[in-house]
């Protein structure tokens, strides 16, 4: 389709984005604007109606089957429409979030949600890239705004420290992908992901230097998901940056780094693709090589997991080993694998995102991070009780245990991993899932069970903070009872590529 | 391709990159790097790749170098922090490794069957065929890019101005 009419009917929510950005920018320009105040109120309102809008133009955008855009760089599919769904819902609520935020305070603000647009823009575009040049071009966006959201906070040392170490980390894990990428347009003569298939199944170059290519490549895409042994960066990246920034990060950015992996996985490397399984191209054996991904991810995750007292390590290891679990339903290379992928990035949307609300209530009150200064909290007033419940509810899910969402999200992943006879890795699984429940169980213990070593009370908990995470504690105990309107939209999501 | 202009351009090139690591004087080694740029460009303009030969000057040999030279006065080096400690056990090492490598090299570049390179059609490397593929095919591309240098730029700035307590 040609670039005039993908414009006008197909890319309506990147528009609204972009002028949102636009609108933002101006507004940061206005004067007498230097004296730094944290968000303005005036730049929160554009940016929760410009996701508000994105959201709906993306809902509303109507196909019957998926076709190229702008003459075949970007898709336009189910998938892709999922993930951007899921990764603006995550940027309205990192909106909400950031206006209420102690880490935030004292940096400039208007811009601050500027370049939130531009972050939630490039990880769409990310998610629909069809092509090597536009997933490049994405991967930077991105990555080029993450390094400036993670060093906002100007003032402290560890922010800064989290900026640096992420343009580094960041410059290398890209500057291997694009060399990659630069050897596979080399032996395929084509950025097209769908003609690079097309070479690679009809007339496989030579095989050492495919796979070194392949293996380039997934360094890059390895970066973005931060999956070991590329996951280095994340957890002082995530110490560092602004809470909102990270929860932002470890949800959004991973989802567009699974989605950008899948497309790429799923379209350029498979061969054949009978009643629901895929088989890799005979070049390429990559379903090992993920499982064993997977494998390593999850056990670092996890085990470098059970060390931390700090909740915003404690939270990035927990991601990273989450990763590790939807990369296992990665290795199926089955629809339901996909399905498991899809299903798990809506609860742990639910879950993830609501842990670290209730971390960022307790950061703004009592200015720690540290997960010993939680003892106690269920005694410590109505708000500390409401937290500690809700928090409570967040991590048993982030376990799996039933009957909360994070269990069907599990259910799914392990399924696929079985029907595809990878029973060592869900072996390797259910044990990591062990060694998890040590550690999040023992937070909940420091909350409920333990005593605290001073008694005061939390304070009332903003209204729009308190109604987010209620809303979250309630969607992610109805998912876990009532979950086939998410089935439904999973099966919806995964279909194309069938 | 005239082969008297690649030999004359790559003999430069590779002359003008091993002055360059030869070289004590980091400013001397950085003007050695811009004439081996020049004549990689050269090298380019040979390949009919007119447009990447006026990237390579504009952007290599004038920004980049320019941030180089920029850098290299910035530390302002004093003549006694380029002496270097002579350890013969690693320059013995580095010796043996530079030399297995060209080896390997060599003996790889006489394996490779000669090839004929197709004849390039009209217009073929010219800004104006890049031009009219960046503004038609790619032009998503051309305005992502846009939108990356905007918040990039915008991005530099908030991170690297000083404030002012007062």
């Amino acid at each position: 389709m040609n670039n005039i009419e993908s414009l006008k009917s197909y890319f309506s929510s990147e528009i609204v984005l972009i002028l949102g950005l636009v609108v933002l920018i101006f507004l940061s320009l206005r004067r007498g604007h230097s004296d730094h105040k944290s968000m303005s109120p005036a730049s929160s309102v554009v940016s929760v109606v410009t996701l508000f809008l994105a959201i709906t133009a993306a809902l509303s955008v109507n196909f019957t089957e998926s076709q190229p855009l702008f003459h075949g760089m970007i898709a336009l599919d189910p998938f892709g429409q999922f993930f951007k769904i899921l990764i603006m819902g995550t940027t309205l609520v990192t909106v909400v979030f950031c206006t209420c935020s102690r880490d935030l305070e004292n940096t400039p603000g208007p811009e601050f949600m500027a370049f939130l647009m531009a972050l939630c823009l490039g990880l769409n575009v990310m998610c629909v890239s069809n092509n090597m040049l536009m997933m490049y071009l994405a991967v930077e966006m991105a990555s080029l705004v993450s390094y400036i959201m993670a060093g906002y906070m100007t003032e402290n040392k560890r922010s800064e420290e989290a900026g640096l170490k992420y343009v580094l980390y960041g410059g290398l894990a890209s500057g291997v992908m694009i060399f990659g990428m630069s050897l596979l347009y080399g032996l395929t003569g084509s950025l097209d992901l769908v003609s690079i298939r097309q070479v690679v199944i009809n007339n496989p170059p030579d095989q050492l230097i495919l796979f070194l290519t392949f293996i380039m490549i997934l360094t890059g895409l390895g970066y973005k998901m931060a999956i070991a042994p590329f996951h280095m960066w994340s957890p002082d990246v995530y110490e560092g940056a602004p809470l909102p920034v990270t929860a932002f990060l470890s949800v959004a950015s991973k989802a567009a780094g699974f989605a950008l992996t899948l497309r790429f996985l799923f379209v350029a490397f498979v061969a054949t693709e009978v009643e629901g399984t895929w088989s890799a191209v005979s070049a390429i054996d990559w379903q090992m090589l993920v499982a064993v991904l997977s494998a390593v991810t999850m056990t670092v995750g996890n085990v470098l997991a059970l060390q931390q007292l700090n909740i915003k390590r404690f939270l990035a290891y927990s991601s990273i080993a989450h990763a590790g679990y939807m990369l296992m339903a990665v290795a199926a290379q089955s629809g339901g694998g996909l399905e498991g992928v899809v299903f798990y990035f809506m609860v742990y949307f639910l879950m993830n995102l609501g842990a670290f609300l209730v971390a960022g209530v307790i950061l703004n009150q009592r200015h720690t991070e540290d997960m010993r200064d939680y003892k106690g909290l269920v005694r410590q007033g109505a708000s500390g009780l409401f937290l500690a419940l809700t928090l409570s509810v967040f991590l048993f899910s982030l376990t799996g245990i039933p009957p909360f969402a994070g269990f069907i999200g599990k259910w799914y992943v392990f399924k696929a991993v079985i029907n595809a006879g990878l029973l060592w890795l869900a072996v390797i699984g259910a044990l990591n899932s062990v060694i998890s429940l040590y550690f999040y169980v023992r937070l909940i213990k420091f909350m409920l069970v333990d005593s605290a070593e001073k008694n005061d009370t939390i304070e009332r908990v903003p209204l729009r903070f308190a109604s987010l995470i209620s809303i979250f504690a309630a969607l992610t105990l109805v998912f876990g009872l009532y979950f086939a309107p998410l089935v439904k939209w999973t099966q919806a999501s995964v279909v194309m590529f069938r | 391709m005239n082969p008297y202009f690649f030999y004359a351009f790559a003999t430069i090139t590779v002359l003008m990159v091993v002055l360059m690591i030869l070289q004590k004087n980091p400013i001397t080694g950085a003007m050695c790097l811009i004439v081996s740029f020049f004549s990689l460009a050269g090298l380019y303009v040979l390949l009919e790749a007119h447009f990447i030969a006026v990237l390579q000057i504009l952007v290599y040999a004038g920004a980049i170098m320019v941030l180089f030279i920029f850098v290299i006065m910035f530390l302002n080096l004093k003549k006694e922090d380029l002496k270097t400690g002579r350890r013969p056990f690693y320059q013995f090492a580095a010796l043996i490794a530079s030399g297995a490598l060209v080896t390997f090299l060599v003996v790889q570049y006489t394996k490779i069957p000669p090839v004929s390179f197709p004849e390039s059609v009209a217009g073929f490397g010219t800004v104006e065929a890049i031009g009219s593929l960046m503004f038609s095919k790619y032009v998503i591309a051309f305005e992502v890019i846009g939108l990356l240098l905007l918040v990039g730029i915008i991005g530099a700035v908030l991170l690297g101005k000083k404030e002012n307590h007062d």
